[in-house]
């Protein structure tokens, strides 16, 4: 078990690297913002999704104007998280409903990413699955107290430019899944679409259109290449 | 803003980024598509490719060239020593050294 920890730790420290500083400069920007420390690390620690934090600052700066708005961005936005879970279900072994829905909350991009990195590699382990959850959670929330309580001294966390450790790690970990051509069509179509929906003002919810997009897409192309050898 | 109103909107976030962490637990194996089924294998390479390409491509919002060819060049180091030395650890560590450099002397 000891091992397993030790091996989610190591799996999961470059991913933390990268994201680190924007827990960082997530707890700077609250007390820039005028947020209470205290309410800045509650955020990190309940809502635990980078994107729907800033979202939250940027209102309490600029007050609320449409609640609505907000909670239908945040739904699009994580709606890739239920995408995980789901392609995690042939993964992990049926468990307590209710265990699941604590483990779920630990469910983000980085973890999840080492997670199905190891099952393809090694299979599936619990222990590794829950200490890589909780070891990028720990770190979110540390970081954020370390912005929030150090912000005086710091100057910018992302210009150490450690940034580019998560993006390494992710690139690492979808090589070896890059073996057939569908996947790597998939890979191809999401790359290209993220900039195009950015640029037609899809934002942050480029990332779930282009994921939704390109797997559609070629899921379409294979089943019409399997109806037409079919016919053939 | 009252801080009842933050505490509100942080409680009311984080039961919509929870709610889309947790859905999955209640949608039965069973009942998804079998098309979908077939093809959830997939779903992890379209997310991570999408994310790094966001990270890449997308910079505070906008396209920024100086900074997407930073991180291609260093995404260019990560892949070939990957290949070369088949270290995932290795691979970060010249990519991360690539990207620093390049950060600080060039781009």
């Amino acid at each position: 078990m000891k091992s397993m920890i030790w091996k989610a730790m190591c799996a999961t420290s470059p991913l933390i690297a990268g994201m680190l500083p924007f827990a960082v400069a997530f707890g700077t920007i609250c007390d820039a913002a005028g947020i209470p420390g205290r309410y800045a690390i509650a955020m990190s620690a309940t809502v635990y999704a980078g994107l729907a934090q800033f979202v939250v600052v940027n209102m309490y700066t600029n007050g609320i104007d449409n609640l609505l708005l907000l909670v239908g961005f945040a739904l699009l936005v994580n709606l890739r998280f239920t995408l995980m879970g789901l392609s995690l279900k042939p993964i992990v072994p049926p468990r307590n409903t209710w265990f699941d829905c604590l483990v779920s909350f630990g469910l983000s991009d980085e973890p999840y990413a080492v997670v199905v990195h190891r099952f393809n590699t090694h299979g599936y382990d619990l222990v590794f699955h829950v200490c890589a959850y909780a070891f990028v959670y720990i770190f979110w929330v540390a970081g954020t107290a370390i912005g929030v309580y150090l912000s005086s001294i710091i100057v910018d966390p992302t210009s150490l430019g450690l940034e580019f450790a998560m993006c390494a790690a992710f690139i690492v970990m979808l090589i070896p899944r890059l073996k057939q051509w569908d996947s790597i069509a998939a890979a191809v179509l999401s790359g290209i679409s993220v900039p195009a929906l950015t640029c037609a003002g899809a934002g942050e919810a480029a990332i779930i259109f282009a994921s939704l997009g390109s797997l559609l897409a070629v899921v379409f192309v294979k089943r019409k290449l399997l109806k037409q050898k079919e016919a053939a | 803003m009252e801080h009842t109103s933050l505490v509100l909107l942080i409680l009311l976030m984080a039961g919509v980024t929870y709610l889309t962490r947790v859905l999955h637990v209640f949608i039965p194996i069973e009942r998804i598509p079998k098309w979908f089924r077939d093809h959830i294998h997939l779903i992890p390479v379209v997310i991570i490719s999408s994310i790094i390409s966001m990270a890449a491509f997308v910079h505070d919002g906008q396209m920024n060239l100086m900074v997407s060819l930073r991180y291609m060049a260093a995404a260019t180091v990560t892949v070939t020593v990957y290949f070369l030395m088949r270290s995932g650890g290795a691979a970060v560590i010249a990519g991360l050294g690539a990207y620093v450099l390049i950060k600080l002397y060039l781009v």
